[in-house]
């Protein structure tokens, strides 16, 4: 199992009103699973995949990362974490704007301190498994969405992660387009044994999906029980 | 590539980006000029200083402590010979001369007025004000004697050259003598108030006007001034070795206008490089703090694929280290410019001390540039810590959700 969380507790505080974000969420994600996790505005989606990205802290409850549990990890740990086991791919794509195509999906890399040759034969060959091989040299501007998405899937890839978590991937894309990315992911998905974990409010993408669970009121449905939790 | 991504975004908002270095090469520019002008002006002062006073006197210590209530410093000239023979083979010395002055009062039948008088040798290798003469002729050697006079004191007598004056003082033995010479011509002087009191003499008459064959002070010039100090310490050494209970001083010991000058632009300098410290500081302060905050978004992505938050802030600063490099090269190339064409053009001032207008003159070379270019350069680093700081530290959800 590559991901697990129990009873996972968000509350945002307003003022001085409480606003629960997720109640007591219990999901877990095996090994190269392509799991949609789909509810409408508000349900708590994006706080829930913050929560597994590593980069928001629970109320209480535990994520597990392959079996680490990450509430008690620093700032330092939780950031070696999110580079060596995780991909993340934005609904805005989120590329640097000044790096190329190329410097964007070899960025991850660098942070690893993989050496530059190595560097370039991984980059390279992920930019040819999402066909924008021959746009490398260019700047996001010099993009269409889903080209940008693509390099963002790249980048979210080439370190080889465990776990690839999508925020709303096909909102910013014309549904042809989302379509294509969103084949794109199912075959990396496939071709590499990784787990992507995407969250959606576009019922199209349920369709891509080997399992999919419904969020909503900051709780999860249907398949989230999987593992008995 | 945290090189790479910071100096890209140096480029990204070309506008901001000129504004902030074009205010960081602006008060380099400047700061560069003043320093350039003041450090010339050390150099300036302190040649035109020792051209007057030489870089070593040598003479009784009272005479130099103002202690002497008569003439009785004065060196005799068999004790002058035992000092010539002290200079006249060092390779250091590159001329000497002695002086004698004496207070007296000087007028004709339409008035008389107190004179500071300075006998010396016409033609001596250091100073025989021939230079700044403005009316009549300089001091000559055919025996007969001879004043010039400082053009105001000319004035408040109503003389021209060519005239005769008396001169009238005490001798080195406390009588009362007089005699006449003739006006050769008027001098200007850097100082005013000196310029209506001085009359220089041949060395001659001013011993006869003192009945004395001593003179009062042996002035030294050097190849390089900046040995003075060595110079002088080694000569008191040999004066003691000789048995001559004479003082050798160098040239600031001599007057305290140079290290009044110096104080005085080094307060100057200070000022201007805070200025301009200050300066760059806000405006890269200003210009980094908007350029990170609507850097917010892409920090958050950074940050959450795994970048800490020291390499956030290393880019940063990097980021703000190029601008001071790159506006600090710039103004220091503007401030060298700049210089380079005031030398050409041969703008004349009279510096402070000096008794001749000179061009004024930029230093231009490296060490110049140095305190302005690290002003640059720790001015914007400084800027930028903060914003920096700041923006590194973001929170990575609320970065991610920044609009």
């Amino acid at each position: 199992m590559i991901l697990q969380t129990e009873n996972l507790t968000k509350v945002y505080r307003v003022g001085k009103e409480e606003v629960p974000a997720l109640r007591g969420v219990n999901f877990a994600l095996d090994t190269g699973e392509f799991v949609v996790i789909n509810g409408p505005s508000g349900s708590g989606k994006t706080t829930f995949l913050n929560l597994i990205a590593c980069i928001d802290k629970p109320t209480s409850g535990e994520v597990y990362i392959e079996g680490q549990p990450t509430s008690q990890l620093s700032e330092g740990q939780l950031a070696e974490l999110r580079k060596r086991k995780i991909g993340l791919v934005f609904q805005t794509f989120n590329l640097i704007p000044v790096l190329s195509a190329y410097e964007n999906a070899e960025y991850p890399l660098i942070l690893l301190g993989v050496g530059r040759k190595e560097r370039y034969r991984r980059t390279m060959a992920l930019l040819e498994e999402v066909g924008l091989k021959e746009l490398a040299h260019r700047r996001p501007d010099e993009l269409s969405g889903g080209q940008r998405q693509r390099v963002a899937i790249a980048r979210a890839l080439v370190t080889n992660p465990r776990l690839v978590l999508a925020d709303e991937p096909t909102a910013n894309l014309d549904s042809e387009t989302g379509k294509q990315v969103m084949a794109i992911m199912r075959r990396l998905n496939e071709e590499h044994r990784v787990a992507f974990l995407v969250v959606t409010h576009d019922p199209v993408v349920t369709q891509y999906a080997q399992r999919t669970v419904k969020i909503r009121d900051g709780q999860l449905f249907d398949g989230s029980a999987k593992n008995g939790a | 590539m945290f090189f790479k991504i910071a100096a890209r975004n140096v480029l990204r908002n070309k506008r901001r980006t000129a504004f902030s270095l074009g205010v960081t090469a602006l008060g380099v520019a400047i700061l560069y000029f003043v320093m350039g002008f003041i450090t010339d002006s050390f150099e300036s002062v302190k040649r035109n200083l020792t051209r007057e006073i030489g870089a070593v006197q040598i003479a009784d210590a009272r005479l130099f402590d103002n202690k002497t209530e008569r003439y009785e410093h004065l060196i005799p000239p068999q004790t002058l010979e035992q000092i010539v023979a002290l200079l006249q083979d060092d390779p250091r010395v590159t001329g000497y001369t002695w002086t004698l002055s004496f207070a007296g009062l000087i007028g004709n039948e339409k008035g008389s007025t107190l004179v500071l008088g300075r006998g010396l040798i016409p033609g001596n290798p250091i100073e025989d004000y021939s230079r700044v003469v403005v009316d009549g002729r300089p001091l000559s050697n055919d025996g007969t004697p001879q004043i010039l006079l400082g053009r105001r004191l000319a004035e408040t007598l109503n003389v021209r050259p060519g005239e005769i004056i008396n001169v009238a003082t005490g001798t080195a033995t406390g009588a009362f003598n007089a005699a006449s010479a003739q006006i050769v011509g008027t001098m200007r002087y850097n100082n005013i108030a000196q310029e209506g009191q001085i009359g220089i003499v041949n060395l001659e008459f001013a011993q006869r006007l003192l009945r004395t064959q001593g003179v009062e002070r042996v002035i030294v010039q050097l190849q390089e001034i900046d040995q003075a100090e060595a110079f002088a310490q080694e000569l008191r050494e040999k004066l003691k070795a000789a048995g001559i209970p004479l003082d050798a001083r160098p040239w600031q010991k001599l007057t305290t206008f140079y290290d009044s000058i110096r104080a005085f632009w080094s307060v100057f300098a200070a000022f201007t490089t805070m200025g301009v410290f200050v300066l760059v500081l806000f405006s890269v302060l200003e210009v980094l703090t908007m350029s990170f905050l609507e850097r917010t978004r892409e920090v958050g992505t950074i940050r959450a694929i795994g970048t800490t938050r020291a390499q956030v802030f290393r880019v940063f600063l990097t980021e703000g280290l190029i601008l001071g490099l790159l506006g600090g090269a710039l103004g220091v190339a503007a401030g060298a410019l700049l210089g380079a064409w005031v030398n050409s053009a041969n703008i004349l001032w009279l510096p402070p001390g000096a008794i001749d207008p000179v061009p004024v003159r930029i230093a231009v070379h490296l060490s110049v540039g140095v305190v302005p270019f690290l002003t640059a350069l720790i001015s914007t680093f400084l800027g930028t810590l903060y914003p920096a700081w700041k923006t590194a530290r973001a929170n990575i959800v609320e970065a991610l959700s920044y609009v």
